[in-house]
């Protein structure tokens, strides 16, 4: 099995970032198509298989029902394939190529998922107890803590050189302070090591500023350095996950935007959007065209330009940040007890989530130069305020 | 004051559309109960059977919506309890041809919506506005007489549909 961190870490410094489609298909002959097709494309790539969103919440039945329709799900359904059909479609791609691949899964529950990925020979995914629970389900957040323990053990003692990546770099999507996106990501970090997985990846999602986007990751370097040994991780940025661009010249700018970005600060991974993610799946030709795009991109002049630091907004992230996090160890020494206690009391707190156990004691606001930071109170109160902030991406690369 | 009922499909995880359509129900003047992401049917059906609402909408975006709401409608309407409006909208389907979403709006107001409103449609918060609009200004039974002979039928067939036909 290869080491998925450390296949990132040299690939990146050798070939510049990796980059990674979001890809998943109902039937296994389309998603090994989708695979090969990644694997031999014209990037510097490796595979992904998305899980659909009725396995993501243990809906077995779901899929079941659908297929027997003949409807096209959302992703690939892992626990309702034969494993042995997709050990085999994973296996051809390490072997063929020496591709890792990552499964990618959204669900707050993922043991039955993370005993699956043992069964067919994957050890990378992603996650988290507080990013897969709080934005995206309605489980109490004890039980996702509690299910995360039992999936990592799975993972760690079920594979070699398990990696898990946190998603908490991207709660929501947008309309989060940077600051608290990169104390999520410590202190998932913590929990996953701590639960024995071997190496993990922060994530970073693109916001509404490349100056703030700038001095974000940069303090997630430094923060990730101070808590974490040197080569067991690395960092993976998303192109924009909000509110996306329509036309096919806003998805062209945000992607450059976000692709300056990983170069100036040599991050390791991107995860790129296709042009058609406003209104719907991507096809395979899709997917391969936005990661060779990115690529190509990737090595253009424009995508090398040095941006500013904003030495202030460095200090106000880190200050945050580096609050959040010692706030939230000093709960207790458990660190899946320390974020629930962090959350019930409201030192943590992620902006507009619905989830019960979420407190929303924290609001932001987007200045003019195109900061989301934290607010004192709750400016974005209206459906037009509220979209409209939700918009800043498209108003302005959809010029 | 009027009340919504605002929900998803239990296997959409997306908030934004919810955090946003409780604001602007709450504008239009409803008293709104938000239900939040990865709604079970059975919380929906609970719902509807403990208190009065005036209007149920579910808002979708993870493509799903085709595959489960027809089967939340059905046993929305066959509740006693509930004859009032029903609508969805969203991105309802993974697929966003033209063909492909009016098919499926077509089977969605066949399983007992009273309205689809799919974001492939680039009018269509105009259209949910109208159809807000029509709901605060006039009272259920004049919205009945303007869409009088599309509800009777609706309600007819499902009535049909839940013995006969499975989606």
């Amino acid at each position: 099995m290869l080491d998925f961190n450390q296949h990132v870490l040299k690939s990146s410094q050798q070939f510049g970032a990796i980059i990674q489609p979001r890809m998943g298909f109902s039937r296994v002959a389309q998603m090994r198509e989708g695979l090969h097709a990644t694997a031999r494309s014209n990037a510097n790539s490796i595979c992904t298989i998305t899980l659909d969103s009725f396995t993501r919440v243990n809906d077995l039945t779901g899929v079941q029902r659908a297929l027997a329709e003949n409807n096209q799900l959302n992703g690939y359904p892992i626990i309702y394939h034969n494993p042995n059909h997709t050990k085999k479609i994973i296996s051809e791609i390490v072997r063929e190529y020496s591709l890792p691949v990552q499964i990618r899964h959204g669900s707050p529950l993922p043991s039955k998922i993370f005993q699956r990925m043992v069964e067919v020979g994957v050890n990378a995914t992603e996650g988290g107890p507080i990013s897969y629970c709080l934005p995206y389900s309605r489980v109490p957040l004890k039980v996702a803590v509690q299910d995360w323990e039992k999936s990592c053990r799975i993972l760690s003692t079920g594979v070699r050189k398990s990696h898990i990546e946190t998603f908490s770099g991207c709660m929501l999507g947008q309309l989060c302070d940077p600051a608290v996106l990169i104390a999520l990501n410590i202190i998932e970090g913590l929990f996953l090591t701590e639960n024995g997985i071997n190496s993990i990846s922060f994530s970073y999602a693109q916001g509404t500023s490349k100056i703030q986007d700038k001095a974000a990751l940069t303090v997630l370097k430094k923060l990730a350095s101070k808590f974490f040994c040197k080569d067991s991780y690395h960092i993976v940025s998303y192109v924009f996950m909000g509110y996306f661009p329509k036309t096919i010249g806003g998805y062209c700018k945000v992607t450059n935007d976000m692709l300056n970005l990983i170069n100036t600060e040599k991050l390791n991974r991107v995860i790129v959007k296709t042009p058609v993610e406003a209104h719907r799946i991507p096809n395979i030709e899709e997917n391969i065209a936005s990661i060779e795009f990115a690529d190509y991109q990737l090595k253009s002049e424009f995508c090398k330009k040095p941006i500013e630091l904003d030495a202030e907004e460095y200090d106000r992230i880190y200050t945050l940040a580096d609050k959040l996090i010692s706030d939230t160890l000093s709960q207790d020494k458990n660190i899946g007890q320390a974020i629930i206690k962090s959350f019930s009391s409201g030192i943590l707190s992620i902006p507009y989530c619905l989830h019960s156990d979420n407190k929303r004691t924290s609001h932001v606001t987007i200045d003019n130069r195109g900061y989301c930071l934290t607010s004192a109170n709750n400016t974005i109160n209206s459906s037009s305020n509220l979209i409209s902030n939700l918009k800043k991406n498209i108003d302005k690369y959809d010029l | 004051m009027k009340k919504a009922l605002l929900s998803t499909i239990s296997s959409d995880s997306h908030s934004w559309n919810l955090v946003f359509m409780q604001y602007l129900l709450t504008e239009k003047g409803y008293q709104v109960r938000n239900l939040g992401p990865c709604t079970p049917a059975s919380m929906v059906l609970e719902a509807v059977a403990s208190e009065h609402y005036d209007l149920i909408v579910v808002s979708t975006v993870n493509g799903h919506g085709y595959l489960e709401a027809p089967s939340l409608a059905q046993a929305i309407r066959s509740t006693e309890s509930y004859s009032h409006k029903l609508i969805i909208g969203g991105k309802i389907s993974t697929d966003n041809s033209a063909k492909s979403v009016q098919m499926k709006t077509a089977n969605l107001l066949f399983s007992g919506f009273d309205a689809v409103f799919d974001d492939s449609d680039s009018n269509i918060f105009d259209q949910f506005e109208t159809f807000l609009l029509l709901s605060c200004d006039y009272d259920l039974k004049n919205v009945e007489d303007i869409h009088g002979r599309g509800r009777t039928t609706i309600n007819s067939q499902v009535k049909v549909a839940n013995q006969n036909v499975r989606f």
